[in-house]
């Protein structure tokens, strides 16, 4: 195991999706960062099916969700993950444009490792995902697991 | 917030000045209103002055708001001025900002009113909180300046005495030996007796070159300052000699300080010694003990006493006195008027050094042909704390074996606390900041009892870190650590959570932790505490 791990981010707003892109290669993870616009793809990603059929085997160090995207929508993704026991170990962070108590609470209800409401100011935005990626380094130790899990 | 606000408004329709004044009012902001309609009212009201705020309606009949403001900014400009309107377009709005208003709120909107003249009241606040800063910055750089000076000599100062220490240790160790070797009859005796007095002589300097440059150890522990006075009652006696009277009118009340007790004796030898060398003559010296209230700071000290109990040790004489600019010198180091080799010039700022160490400050009154009277204020230390300081072996019940998250972006402290919790026996999870200890704690959350959070940090404040474990564990305790003042009173009206205010002791978080930990849901003390009673007990029998 050479390779790190890569971070899934299912975002469908291209805006978004361009901040944490910019953020990461600040923090030179960007080749890293597998980009999904929405739930379905996520999935798929996750699954190694569709368009990530041939991918190299392997869980995802992180799944950054976007709550709310077309298709499946990111609490279900996150229901669907913390509900597979070769999934659940994933840490998942919720994005979400808006504070709302009720989506709050149901993620973490299913299992949600963090919800961050995006904040408006890219720099914010930022310092928080560049915190996490130091954070990366140190908690997710090269997998047990060798293989991605079948459907 | 007891004294109402003053507020001028300018708002041409009764109806939605009372509206306004009610949502004041009903927000819990008591005001002193004056409405005022036409451009005229408003110039004169302006002039007048005494306004604490002003709300602006932004059109009016023959006068428009721009024009209002201007007049406020001429007029007024440290007012905080806010207009309170109908429909204002967004440019007009940023337009009015850029001229200088503090906020608009739109009629529709009044919700807004009240937050904004809480936050503009704020501001005021904290503008006149700084200038209050700056100008006791600017009284204390004066003596700050003083003290950089001092202990630039002074660290050149105890650098020779501990050499000197050694050559003195040597001189007195072998005329001791001579002294036992000779016998009580020898006729050279008297002669080395005289070396032995001026080497103790030299001792004496030399600890006070010490205390001066602060490299003697100070030891301070509460004791009571009367019998240390009467301790050296013989010594003084001796050292002042027949032609004066010394009277000594120790206080009846035992009067408790906290300090090191040699450097108590040095301030009392000093001021006593000054005394004497003032009255050549003869004279009176008076040495006094009592307990004084301060509303105010003494002159000579280098940061504001604040007011409540102290302890005032007085040592006046019938001497020559001293004219002021003698006085404005007298505590810096090596000003002396007396003689070469009479005077070093190093008693009064060792004094000061000592005193203000101690959290004290002194008061020289000095009256040329008179005398001259130095009042020295220490703080009180009431047996309270005696008590409280004794109270170390409660240490045992501190210790826990609870799982704590611990979240905090500055390493040090994070490190710091980390230990402390793990030597009193918990199991301590740590994490850099709120992202990364929601990612932990949501993984961990089972056997977690407590979060201990730093309030301020990127991403994720410790608050809303709080908010998010609770959504999943509701009976999580909180701690929040802060080092902004701003943050006291988070958590406030929770029993299962605390505040602790950067920086604290290790016993104090100890103390809080257990507090909390302990805390049972039939229980609902509230465990929040400030650290400060513990760290300077002397300033917590005050007020
Ligand atoms: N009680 C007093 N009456 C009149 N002048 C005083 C009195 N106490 C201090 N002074 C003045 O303040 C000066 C500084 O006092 P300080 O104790 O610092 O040094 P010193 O007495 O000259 O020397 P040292 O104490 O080091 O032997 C004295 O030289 C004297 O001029
Ligand atoms: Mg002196």
């Amino acid at each position: 195991m050479t390779a790190a791990k890569p971070i899934l981010l299912a975002e469908d707003n291209p805006r978004d999706a361009e901040l944490a892109l910019a953020a990461m290669e600040e923090q030179h993870i960007s080749d890293k960062v597998v980009l999904c616009h929405d739930g379905a793809e996520a999935l798929d990603y996750l699954y190694c099916r569709g368009q990530f059929k041939s991918r190299l085997k392997g869980n995802p160090a992180v799944v950054f969700l976007d709550l709310k995207m077309p298709k499946v929508n990111g609490l279900e993704v996150l229901r669907i993950i913390k509900a597979d026991t070769n999934l659940r170990t994933i840490p998942v962070v919720m994005l979400t444009s808006s504070r709302e108590e009720r989506d709050l609470a149901e993620s973490y209800a299913l299992g949600a490792n963090a919800y961050v409401v995006k904040p408006v100011e890219f720099h914010q935005f930022l310092s928080a995902v560049k915190e996490l990626s130091t954070f990366w380094g140190v908690i997710n130790e090269p997998p047990p697991e060798g293989s991605c899990s079948s459907n | 917030m007891t004294t109402p606000l003053r507020l001028l408004q300018l708002e041409d329709n009764p109806i939605d000045a009372d509206l306004i004044l009610a949502t004041l009012t009903e927000g819990g902001i008591s005001c002193a209103p004056r409405r005022v309609e036409s451009r005229d009212a408003f110039v004169a009201a302006l002039k007048e002055g005494r306004i604490d705020m002003i709300l602006a309606d932004y059109s009016l009949p023959g006068f428009d708001g721009i024009r209002a403001l201007e007049l406020a900014r001429k007029l007024c400009p440290d007012v905080p001025f806010i207009f309170v309107s109908a429909t204002l377009g967004e440019e007009l709005a940023i337009d009015t900002m850029h001229r200088g208003a503090t906020d608009y709120i739109l009629k529709q909107r009044l919700g807004r009113l009240v937050p904004s003249v809480q936050r503009t009241l704020r501001e005021l606040h904290n503008r006149a909180e700084r200038k209050r800063a700056e100008e006791a910055l600017r009284q204390s750089e004066k003596q700050l300046r003083q003290a950089q000076k001092m202990e630039a000599v002074g660290r050149l100062a105890g650098g020779l005495a501990h050499d000197f220490n050694n050559l003195l240790t040597v001189i007195m160790g072998h005329s001791q030996v001579l002294l036992n070797d000779m016998g009580p009859g020898h006729p050279l005796r008297s002669k080395i007796e005289e070396m032995q007095k001026a080497g103790d002589r030299a001792a004496a300097l030399i600890r006070q070159l010490l205390t001066f440059s602060r490299k003697q150890p100070s030891d301070p522990k509460v004791l009571s300052l009367n019998p240390v006075i009467t301790n050296v009652e013989t010594m003084l006696r001796r050292l002042i000699g027949e032609d004066i009277e010394l009277a000594l009118r120790v206080s009846q009340e035992n009067l408790r300080v906290k300090a090191d007790p040699a450097q108590l004796e040095q301030i009392v030898m000093n001021l006593v010694v000054n005394a004497r060398d003032a009255m050549p003559k003869g004279g009176k010296l008076i040495i006094e003990t009592a307990s004084a209230n301060l509303g105010r700071t003494p002159v000579y000290h280098l940061s504001p006493l604040p007011p409540g109990a102290y302890v005032r040790l007085s040592v006046s004489d019938t001497g020559g006195g001293m004219p002021p600019e003698v006085q404005a010198h007298i505590f810096e180091p090596f000003f002396t008027t007396k003689e070469e080799g009479k005077g070093t010039g190093l008693g009064l700022s060792t004094v000061f050094g000592i005193v203000t160490q101690s959290g004290g400050g002194l008061d020289v009154t000095s009256t040329i042909g008179q005398g001259t009277r130095f009042d020295v204020y220490l703080p009180s230390v009431t047996a309270e704390f005696e008590k409280a300081a004794g109270q170390d072996s409660t240490q045992q019940s501190m210790r826990g074996h609870e799982t704590i998250l611990l979240v905090e972006d500055d390493s040090a402290v994070r490190e710091l606390v980390r230990d402390e919790l793990r030597k009193l026996g918990y199991r301590v999870f740590e994490a850099k900041n709120g992202l990364e200890a929601c990612l932990v704690g949501t993984q961990h959350l089972g056997g977690l009892q407590l979060l201990l959070t730093d309030v301020v940090m990127p991403g994720m404040s410790g608050t809303e870190l709080a908010q998010h474990l609770r959504v999943i564990k509701p009976d999580l305790k909180l701690l929040f650590i802060s080092g902004y003042t701003d943050d006291v009173g988070i958590g406030a009206g929770d029993p299962s959570s605390a505040y602790l205010q950067k920086p604290f002791t290790p016993e104090a978080l100890a103390k809080t932790i257990r507090d909390l930990l302990d805390l049972t849901p039939a229980n609902t003390t509230r465990a929040n505490r400030q650290p400060e009673t513990i760290q300077q007990p002397s300033q917590d029998n005050r007020s």
